[in-house]
């Protein structure tokens, strides 16, 4: 017994005294940032592209890494993830199915990440295609295939195969009855294997955006014959595939564990990437944490080097941590309030441009995104053919003049309107904190908002029926860096849910039109002014009401270095990432 | 009535335990507003994609009215066809064999350990009635009913993890290990079949933080409920008969007082087991436990109303199966319970 009291006191000391230790060690940490010591260096090269036929300079940013002298044996990733569709193309839509097809797929072209990040004009460069020439009509392109490419299944990249690989991803879509989203697969007259080395595409028309295309999700090349010997019930391969990997790029899948972990290992055979940048450690593992309190502890002490998906909460205590930096980049996400043009209120043009006066769209910035994006009022995004700041940022938060307009238009009082919050978020931006803002921004114009709970299932059913009677709060995002993105899927899709038709049907056909020529279109100074045209008008008449464009931010450990973010694929560029050992 | 005609009887109310259970559920699921299809789709452009959403809406029946897809249902439930998840894409059979085993894993981990601590602090705390040690053991039996699982596991983590870094942080297994070959899910057995002990040790040492964390509430709660119970038990007039007949204290206790005390007990235990169960959905969260609690969440965000009714199902299986034995238990206890 006199052992047992011992014990217990000795317990009770010891759990107090932890606690206390807790306790104070976090209020005295010394916060000392170690940089990482920079290894980039970098230099803007003048290269041309196939200059008798696209007739433009293209700057490309080359950054060159330091060779890794020996791989790192592993980096660990903190993700969030569930369940994967398939990360072998065209399937999987989520976006870590996209971050990890582009660390395992290429694409015939490939868009210049470092460019991207920097918001730079993102001209798609060459990639498994060594060059491409497009006629002058823009109806037939022809890739010259790069030679001395293997897949990971030891076949060889050949003209053959990536006429399969498309073939094959377009035929995935139509057994996916997703031809609607990528209609203009239907334009396509035949796809040949023109040489051993080369591929020709011709098209009934002329469209601009394929090269953005082949560097996205879709159209990523695989080994289609692979896939082929795994087909099960016709589907050449697709849920085989959904799991393993059968690309060119840097790294291949080595296992994969639902909700828990996904591992890949470093493609030994990897021809080097457009730019000349292979992987620097042997093996990426991606862990599903989802738990941003748990995950933060894991990279402060070190058991993970990246954390990805992070909250903004979180990733300011992480600032405070001497062996961890974060680094953020503008994301092609973009935060919006959706509204209904057949309401009774959005239907009055006047009354429309007061809601946008009576957005505070810095202070949603500051206050809710935590700093974390920028305030951006256009679905298209810095660097895509059409941006204009004074389009993207032509509103400002102006209550009096909002109050007085509403006052004009009949409403003295003001008038109420019901707001719809539920979970969920468009970057930093959290739902439910994003919508009591707007609350709050509104009464100061004399709007009345109520807010009421939904769910995600009942906001975009009642978009889809055209009973959206409130307003709610939604990210929309870009899938490939082209305008023709925001203009084909958003501009002539939930804006027309959203009843432009029927608000202003001069509109809405001007918008049809626009995104028509803007594909057809080749010449990008042309393209530029369409865009930018289409631009204003999805502005000023479009239900979706866009405030933000949201930045991802990483967090990284100290003896990390070179991250290098890839926004059209909602990631990092791990080729590019270092770890010091 | 006998044992095995008891059993006979509970297993065939059963049944309608599991008509009322996917009936209420499904009617429940149905009753949230929305469209899943309709969420699953916003992502990607509804408008642009409204052939396949229609395509979408029409394979997964969801386009039929509530009553026959309830039938539809229960229809391939009979059939041993569980459904396939809308989120997963996948058999939800398979999903629930994936993250079943490591929520069960948890919480059998977890009832032991509270069984193992609750009751005897309850029996000490008793017999050292307000001594220190009571006062400490109902302090600690407090603390675990009222804190909150989020808070302590965070706090846990902070002090275990972070600052003395004796227990791992998440997830089954260290992040460097091989996951261990799928045979039936459960890690400490599937490491013991195929000889892969290094795996086995990391798997019970990662067990022990979040099994803490989740008997912890249930430890105070049995730790109070047989406190109480002794208490009742021991202050009756067969235990002071049983003293009287100069009977050793250990006797008295262990052969008078516990095997009376024992039953509310036993009967809190039952309940328990749909508690931990259903209550490891914050443990697994916090600990990135690929359990089914964490399925059940993503199916009820994302709508997925089948999935949502089958883990149902599954839960109240298993919380009226663990009823059911508690029943029998009692009645080897209490000889004034014959079936």
């Amino acid at each position: 017994m006199k052992n047992f009291k011992l014990l217990t006191k000795l317990f009770v000391f010891t759990s107090l005294l932890s606690f206390m230790i807790a306790c104070t060690t976090t209020e005295t940490v010394e916060v000392i940032k170690e940089v990482p010591v920079e290894k980039i260096v970098e230099k803007i090269v003048e290269k041309e592209v196939i200059k008798e036929v696209i007739k433009e300079v293209v700057k490309e940013v080359i950054i060159e890494v330091a060779p890794a002298p020996t791989y790192a044996k592993s980096i660990n990733v903190r993700d969030v993830f569930f369940f994967t569709e398939g990360f072998t193309p065209p399937r999987g839509g989520s976006f870590f199915e996209h971050r990890i097809s582009q660390q395992i797929y290429e694409g015939l072209s490939a868009l210049n990440t470092p460019m991207v990040t920097r918001g730079d004009s993102a001209v798609p460069v060459p990639n498994l295609a060594e060059s491409w020439k497009i006629s002058g009509d823009g109806t037939t392109y022809t890739f010259k295939i790069r030679e001395g490419v293997k897949f990971t299944t030891g076949n060889s990249l050949t003209g053959q195969a990536v006429v399969d690989s498309l073939k094959r991803s377009i035929f995935v879509i139509e057994l996916d009855k997703a031809t609607a989203r990528f209609s203009w697969v239907t334009d396509i007259v035949s796809i040949d294997a023109t040489g051993d080395m080369e591929v020709t595409m011709v098209l009934k028309n002329s469209f601009a955006p394929l090269l953005a295309i082949l560097a996205s999700k879709q159209f990523l090349i695989v080994d289609a014959a692979e896939l082929k010997k795994h087909e099960e019930e016709g589907d050449w391969g697709a849920a085989w595939g959904a799991t393993n990997s059968v690309g060119t790029a840097a790294f291949k899948i080595d296992s994969w564990v639902p909700e828990q972990r996904l591992t890949l290992k470093r493609n030994k055979d990897y021809w080097g990437g457009h730019d000349g940048v292979g992987p620097g450690a042997d093996q990426l593992v991606f862990s599903n944490i989802p738990e941003n309190a748990t995950a933060e502890l894991m990279i402060a002490k070190g058991e993970v080097d990246v954390a990805l998906q992070m909250d903004p909460i979180s990733l300011k205590t992480l600032d405070l941590q001497p062996k961890v930096y974060t680094f953020s980049y503008p994301s092609l996400i973009t935060c919006n309030f959706l509204i209904d043009r057949r309401n009774e209120h959005a239907a009055n043009d006047e009354i429309f441009k007061a809601i946008h006066m009576a957005i505070d769209y810095e202070g949603l910035l500051s206050v809710v995104a935590m700093g974390l994006g920028s305030v951006h009022q256009s679905l298209i995004l810095p660097g895509m053919l059409g941006h204009d700041p004074a389009i993207s940022n032509q509103w400002s938060y102006e209550p009096e003049k909002a109050k007085a307009i509403i006052a004009e238009q009949g409403y003295p009082d003001g008038f109420s309107i019901k707001l719809q919050s539920r979970a969920g978020a468009c970057g930093s931006v959290v739902y439910t904190k994003g919508i009591e803002f707007l609350q709050a921004s509104l009464k100061k114009a004399g709007i009345k908002a109520e807010i009421v709970q939904s769910t995600g299932a009942k906001f975009w059913g009642q978009i889809i029926d055209g009973t959206l009677k409130d307003m709610g709060i939604s990210g929309l995002g870009a899938t490939y860096f082209d305008p023709d993105n925001p203009a084909s899927v958003r501009a002539t899709s939930e804006c027309f849910l959203l009843g432009i038709e029927q608000h202003n049907k001069t509109v809405a056909d001007k918008l049809k039109d626009l995104v028509a020529k803007g594909r057809a279109e080749t010449d990008n100074d042309k393209r530029h002014t369409i865009y930018r045209e289409l631009n204003a008008l999805m502005v000023a008449n479009c239900g979706e009401i866009t405030v933000l464009q949201v930045a991802d931010t990483v967090a990284l450990r100290t003896n990390m270095s070179n991250g290098i973010a890839m926004p059209h694929a909602f990631s990092l560029d791990f080729r590019y990432l270092r770890k010091a050992e | 009535m006998n044992i095995g005609k008891f059993i006979l009887r509970r297993l065939s109310l059963q049944i309608f335990v599991l008509i009322g259970l996917t009936m209420f559920t499904f009617i429940l699921m149905f009753g949230l507003p929305g469209d899943p299809a309709a969420l699953l789709f916003s992502a990607g452009g509804i408008a642009a994609g409204m052939d396949e959403y229609h395509a979408f809406r029409a394979k997964w029946g969801l386009d039929l009215p509530m009553w026959k897809q309830y039938l539809n249902f229960v229809g391939n439930l009979i059939r041993g066809d569980m459904g396939t998840s809308l989120v997963t894409r996948a058999p939800i059979i398979d999903n629930l064999r994936a993250y079943f085993p490591a929520t069960i894993e948890l919480a059998f981990v977890s009832f032991i350990f509270a069984t193992v601590m609750g009751i005897p602090l309850g029996v000490i705390s008793a017999l050292k009635r307000n001594s220190w040690i009571d006062h400490a053991i109902r302090a600690v039996s407090l603390f675990g009913v009222s804190m909150p699982i989020f808070w302590l596991a965070i706090i846990m983590l902070i002090i275990f993890y972070y600052y003395l870094g004796i227990v791992p942080s998440s997830q089954r297994i260290d992040l460097d290990m091989e996951i261990p070959k799928h045979i039936t899910g459960f890690y400490l057995i599937d490491t013991i079949i195929t000889g892969y002990w290094d795996g086995f040790f990391n798997a019970v040492h990662h067990l022990m933080l979040p099994s803490f964390i989740l008997g912890f509430s249930v430890v105070g709660l049995l730790a109070r409920v047989t406190r109480a119970s002794i208490l009742e038990v021991i202050s009756q007039d067969y235990v002071r008969t049983a003293r009287s007949k100069g009977l050793q204290e250990k006797t008295v206790i262990g052969r008078h007082v516990m095997r009376n005390a024992l039953i509310p007990t036993i009967t809190i235990l039952g309940l328990l087991v749909g508690g931990l169960l259903s209550g490891a959905v914050l443990t697994e969260t916090i600990f990135a436990w690929p359990g089914v609690g964490r399925f059940a969440v993503q199916s009820i965000m994302l709508l997925d109303r089948l999935a949502v009714v089958d883990v149902t199902i599954l839960i109240g299986v298993a919380f009226s199966t663990a009823n059911m034995i508690v029943d029998i238990v009692v009645a080897f206890l209490d000889p004034r319970i014959r079936y």
